[in-house]
Parts: structure tokens; sequence; C-alpha cells
């Protein structure tokens, strides 16, 4: 999970990012759960469902977020999921 | 695989089709040094159970039966809650 806190857009890059949607994201960790505004360092997802910023996100990382795509691209982080709420029990 | 604890769930109606009508768990890792994960299930989990977690996408797009699915984790088993005392 985490928050979108802002987008990133690239002048110049790789071949593959054209016409993309990169979200600055804040990855929940145990104290965010907890309530606690305490995420880890922001990653960058990205995106195709048209995720905005302050929207809670599920993150697909690794080699699984470069799935979606036909032709082989260089994203380790993809928005897999806009959640509309969570639920959470301590 | 890492052992980790249901502690919830997340709805989404805006997600990858790959995902649509399965659950989406909320799981605590049990070793810090993961953070909580957002873990598909198939085997009817509930909040409270310790299940058997697995980051093999492989899997995981051979539950929801497509191979562009960005699905990652995924419930691989539910921990039986007496036999997992008895250590070695």
């Amino acid at each position: 999970m985490g928050t979108v806190i802002g987008r990133v857009t690239l002048s110049v890059r790789h071949p593959r990012y054209v016409g993309e949607r990169l979200m600055l994201t804040l990855p929940w960790n145990r104290d965010t759960l907890n309530g606690e505004q305490i995420h880890d360092p922001a990653i960058v997802v990205y995106d195709e469902l048209g995720a905005g910023v302050g929207d809670k996100i599920a993150i697909s990382e690794g080699r699984e977020a470069a799935c979606p795509f036909e032709k082989p691209c260089p994203v380790d982080a993809y928005c897999a999921a806009l959640v509309d709420e969570h639920f959470y029990k301590k | 695989m890492r052992i980790a604890t249901i502690h919830g769930y997340a709805t989404s109606t805006v997600k990858h089709r790959s995902l649509e009508g399965w659950r989406l768990l909320l799981a605590v890792p049990e070793s810090p040094d993961l953070a909580p994960q957002i873990v598909l299930d198939s085997l009817g989990a509930a909040i409270g159970q310790r299940v058997l977690i697995s980051s093999d996408g492989s899997e995981a797009r051979k539950i929801v039966k497509d191979e562009r699915s960005p699905a990652r984790w995924s419930v691989m088993g539910i921990i039986d809650p007496e036999r997992d005392l008895n250590v070695g």
C-alpha cells in the first residue's frame, strides 16, 4: 500500500516511458497502518489507472511490475489498484 | 515465502482487470524487515489467521489466470494454530 504525494514528469526519458504517468508515492509500513504519519522512503510508481495525489494505491514491486507490459520495460513499481477503503484491525 | 498475519483487507473498484473478483487482504509479515503487503487470497483466509505468503508472481498469475497480471504476493496456505508450536 502507498499514498500518492505527487507526479514525476520527465522531459528526457527512456523510450518506454513515453506518455507515462509516474506517481511519487510513500509506501506504508507498520507505523502508517497504526495511524502515524510515518512512511517508508518515497518511490516512483508507474500508473495506468489515473491515481491522483492523496490516493491510496496498491503497489506491485519487483519483476511482476513489468508484467502488464507487452514489451519488456524498466518498471519495478506498478499501481495495481486504487484502494477505495482499507480495513485494519491491530 | 514468509509467515504473516491477516490484519484486514482492501477494497478497490478501479484496479488491474486481472484482480477483478479476487480478495485483497492486508497481511503483516512477522519478520520486521518486510512491510505490510496487500496479498491475493484464493484460500479464504480470515482476519487474525496466520498464513504463508509467497512473492512468486508466476504463482499469483496462475491463480488469476492472466499472464499480464501485476499480482505478486499471494496466500500459499493457512498455518494450523496448534501444530506450529512444537518446533523440532
